[in-house]
């Protein structure tokens, strides 16, 4: 054989290799073709293509191995288990940029299914590696090693403080501020998956003056990147006091209310998380938020989305509510209970969002009687009623809603709201309505406007009475006292319904004599006489 | 036995006593001797009793009076102590409801002024809602412009999507024999997608690579393949190198500059500096005069004036020509200031 035909054998066999690897590649890309290529064994074909002399192979090799393993999470078992990855990692700083892409993919495929298999990555030593790849030029290779990061440190806090450990966080607020694109958004992203995981992570990436250079990119017109720059403050603000008045000190709440109102509907959720994750900590911190025209960005936001994009928002204002007195009156006056009213009745599918919308409800109207009031007029007990009852809400969504009645009960003393609840209510909701009731006949009664109203007696009348047949007993100290000279004026109704009421209130009566003195008065009562009848109508 | 010899003479001589009487009077006599002896007792007790009362009484006026004189003294001596105290007690009230009404206005005033001031609750409420309104107004203005920006974006990229798409399928175009399936004869003109395709041109394979690699939110590795592999050596090549460190080029890049001192200078900078020094110079200067040597010191002496003669407002009158001169030009008048003074017959001296 002459040296040319030992040439243009090799040469066949060269060519032959790159087209394996190369069809092998474009296969990889397809997911449907994975189980065949996994029953062939392709992997076992592949690896030692990745060891090959020739360096074009060696590359196409790599890259049809890493796209095969980004399908499959055994695959990526079984190449951790081959033992190629510490090869793949330690040539990794020695190959040209094409290698050191095809290498990334790999390890990026490798890390993003689980945190053992991210945790073995690791252990190769990757982090080395990947630091000597962002000290490359070329912006495809820093956005592959960045990938990776963003890969390993998703998983858990221990894989982040890792990637911490091996100074990525300098790297990645440069890549930051790099005229590239998918550069940028990658290292964004990188940033925002070290910081979710702890206070400490946070801290680290908040420090090094990243939030001045998020806070200018926020109106930059490009999506996903948006995305990722309000992740990253939602995930910065979220830990704690601190972090969040660091947020909220690069001056970035008037603008991103423009961004509630983008047309990519990821964005705007993560909008919403940040206001929310923000106004969750303080009040002062929900007081500037509201200062700087949160309310209607969120009222509005919550009228225009719909399903689970909502979510964050009506949280928001169930924080915001939360916090103060004040800025619950603020959410009342901004309209937003027409607005969480509509999302409980009309939102079909998401059940945690109308949770979430009881829970807010719950929390507007707990503080005072006005806001029970204010709550309660767009007949949203009912409604809540409703929810409690039905047999096909979650056990988190009745709870929610009964916390949220019972905070609202506890405070409401409007009788037009608690009349439609004392026909079908449940004990434990009925107690707070009855008490409610007796509370407002009692300032009645003492304000001398006994007898008003026979219909509500009745009301009260029937519902005693389902009470005394189902023996329940409650230890409540509405005792109230009547002067006797009262009694014989008023109508029969409303004495039995006095009486029924303090059955209720598990007093001994003589049953045979409904007039005279029936009802013992407390000292404290006697005071309450003393002060005079028509000052207390409003003692509540 | 004291009767002597005497006495019975004496007796038996005195004319009217009888025997008889005598013993009768003696009889009766020992008959009232109880009587009288009990008499004679009543009368000495209730003596004895009226002296000892008397004494008592005495005794008691006296006891009285000096418990009177004492209890004045100790009590008004006690009387100033009580009168103090009184006197404190009721200043303690006094004061305590003025310090009442004092912290009772300061605590209302601070309540409502920094616990809960209804009225800042208020007028904060009423602000936030006009605040409120116009960030809705500034929000739907920014949106406004952006949104015909989103929108322009938008069709953009539908536009190249049905060109990219037209490109692809430009087998579609209509011929002469054949309408297309845009090109329907029951239409009035062509559907849009015709217009597409006839305008459709091929793209070279170097600009497919470019316009997805602008494009790219895919992967890097994945457009590095698209050109036809050339056959390469079979020996590997070697990298290129050595570069520098990434963080040195860094540094270079984002160095400041930094000019000579050659270039740094201007052009006039010179004459600046001989201007400075002037200014320096006269500004720190305080004898304004030039400094005359001391050689012709006799000859360069220079007149000084007085500063009456060379005053702008020129001389006064007083004395110029001669004490006590005065110039009448300038009077309303043309007489001389005149002194007088009054003599003893009532004239004025001149």
């Amino acid at each position: 054989m002459t040296q040319r035909q030992l040439l243009q054998v090799l040469e066949e066999y060269l060519k032959g290799r790159m087209h394996f690897v190369q069809t092998m590649s474009e296969l990889a890309s397809r997911g449907q073709n994975m189980k065949m290529l996994k029953n062939a064994n392709v992997m076992a074909l592949l690896q030692p293509l990745m060891l090959d002399v020739d360096p074009s192979v060696q590359q196409i090799a790599t890259q049809a191995l890493g796209r095969l393993v980004g399908h499959s999470e055994e695959m990526a078992k079984e190449l951790v288990q081959g033992e190629v990855l510490p090869q793949i990692v330690n040539s990794l700083p020695k190959h040209n940029n094409y290698y050191k892409k095809a290498a990334t993919l790999v390890l990026r495929s490798v890390a993003k299914h689980s945190a053992t298999l991210a945790k073995a990555v690791v252990d190769c030593g990757t982090l080395d590696s990947l630091m000597i790849c962002l000290d490359e030029f070329d912006p495809g290779v820093k956005e592959s090693a960045i990938w990776v990061l963003c890969h390993v440190a998703r998983h858990n806090e221990d894989l982040a403080q890792a990637v911490v450990d091996a100074g990525a966080v300098p790297f990645l607020v440069l890549s930051m501020q790099e005229p590239e694109i998918a550069l940028r958004r990658v290292a964004v992203s990188a940033l925002s998956d070290i910081s979710k995981h702890s206070m400490e992570l946070a801290h680290i990436v908040a420090e090094t003056g990243t939030i001045a250079i998020l806070a200018q990119m926020i109106l930059n017109p490009d999506t996903k990147l948006k995305r990722q720059v309000f992740s990253v403050l939602s995930q910065i603000g979220k830990h704690s006091v601190d972090l969040a008045e660091l947020v909220v000190e690069a001056e970035v709440f008037p603008t991103v209310f423009i961004c509630l109102q983008d047309p990519d509907e990821v964005v705007r959720k993560n909008v919403a998380i940040l206001v929310c994750e923000i106004a969750k900590h303080t009040s002062e911190l929900s007081q500037l938020i509201v200062n700087a025209g949160a309310l209607p960005a969120l009222v509005d936001f919550i009228g225009e989305n719909e399903g689970s994009v909502r979510l964050p928002a009506v949280m928001a204002l169930g924080y915001i509510a939360a916090h103060a007195e004040t800025l619950a009156t603020a959410v009342i006056m901004s309209l937003g209970i027409p607005q969480l009213t509509q999302v409980l009745s009309n939102e079909a599918e998401e059940n945690y969002v109308r949770a979430a919308t009881a829970w807010s409800l719950g929390q507007i109207g707990g503080h005072s009687s006005e806001h029970a009031v204010a709550v309660a007029g767009e007949n949203v007990l009912p409604k809540l009623l409703q929810i409690y009852t039905s047999p096909d809400s979650s056990d988190d969504f009745q709870n929610k809603a009964k916390n949220a009645l019972k905070n609202i009960l506890q405070k409401c003393v409007h009788l037009p709201a608690l009349e439609p609840l004392l026909r079908d209510s449940p004990q434990n909701i009925l107690k707070h309505v009855v008490i409610q009731y007796s509370k407002i006949l009692l300032s009645w009664v003492l304000g001398g406007l006994a007898g008003k109203d026979g219909e509500i007696q009745s009301h009260v009348l029937t519902s005693r009475t389902s009470f005394n047949d189902k023996c329940d007993i409650f230890n409540k100290e509405v005792i109230f006292s009547v002067p006797p000279s009262l009694l014989p004026k008023s109508p029969m109704s409303f004495q039995t319904s006095l009486r029924a009421l303090c059955l209720q209130n598990s007093l001994q009566l003589p049953v045979a004599n409904p007039q005279g003195a029936l009802i013992k008065a407390d000292a404290q009562n006697k005071r309450r006489r003393g002060e005079g009848k028509g000052g207390n109508r409003g003692f509540i | 036995m004291g009767h002597n010899m005497a006495d019975v003479v004496r007796l038996r001589s005195r004319p009217c006593v009888s025997g008889q009487k005598y013993i009768e009077r003696r009889r009766q006599e020992e008959q009232d001797r109880r009587k009288d002896i009990l008499a004679a007792i009543t009368i000495q007790t209730w003596l004895r009793g009226l002296r000892v009362r008397a004494y008592m009484r005495y005794l008691h006026d006296a006891a009285t009076t000096i418990q009177r004189h004492w209890r004045g003294f100790f009590q008004r001596k006690s009387f100033h102590v009580l009168l103090r105290n009184a006197l404190h007690t009721r200043n303690m009230e006094f004061y305590n409801c003025k310090a009442f009404n004092i912290q009772k206005i300061w605590r209302g005033y601070y309540v409502r002024k920094y616990v809960h001031n209804y009225y800042a609750r208020k007028i904060y409420l009423e602000t936030l809602m006009v605040a409120n309104q116009i960030t809705r107004i500034q929000l739907k203005e920014i949106v406004g412009s952006k949104a015909c920006e989103w929108d322009r974006r938008f069709r953009e990229s539908d536009e190249q999507r049905m060109d990219r798409l037209a490109c692809r399928t430009h087998y579609l175009v209509s011929t002469r024999q054949i309408p297309g399936i845009y090109n329907s004869p029951f239409l009035k003109e062509p559907m849009d997608m015709e217009r597409r395709l006839i305008e459709a041109r091929p793209r070279i394979n170097a600009e497919r690579f470019l316009i997805s690699a602008r494009n790219s939110t895919r992967d890097w590795t994945e457009m590095s393949y698209q050109k036809p592999c050339s056959i390469p050596h079979i020996r590997a090549k070697k990298p290129q190198g050595p570069f520098l460190e990434q963080s040195q080029i860094w540094r270079h890049r984002l160095k400041p500059l930094e000019p000579t001192l050659r270039v740094a200078t201007s052009f006039t900078s010179a004459e600046e500096a001989a201007l400075e020094q002037k200014r320096e110079e006269w500004r720190t200067r305080v004898i304004d005069d030039a400094f005359l040597p001391f050689a012709n010191h006799r000859k360069n002496k220079k007149y000084e004036p007085l500063l009456q003669t060379s005053c702008a407002f020129g001389s006064i009158d007083y004395g110029t020509h001669h004490f006590r001169d005065t110039d009448t030009t300038k009077n309303i008048s043309k007489k001389a200031l005149a002194y007088t003074w009054k003599l003893e017959d009532g004239r004025r001296s001149k």
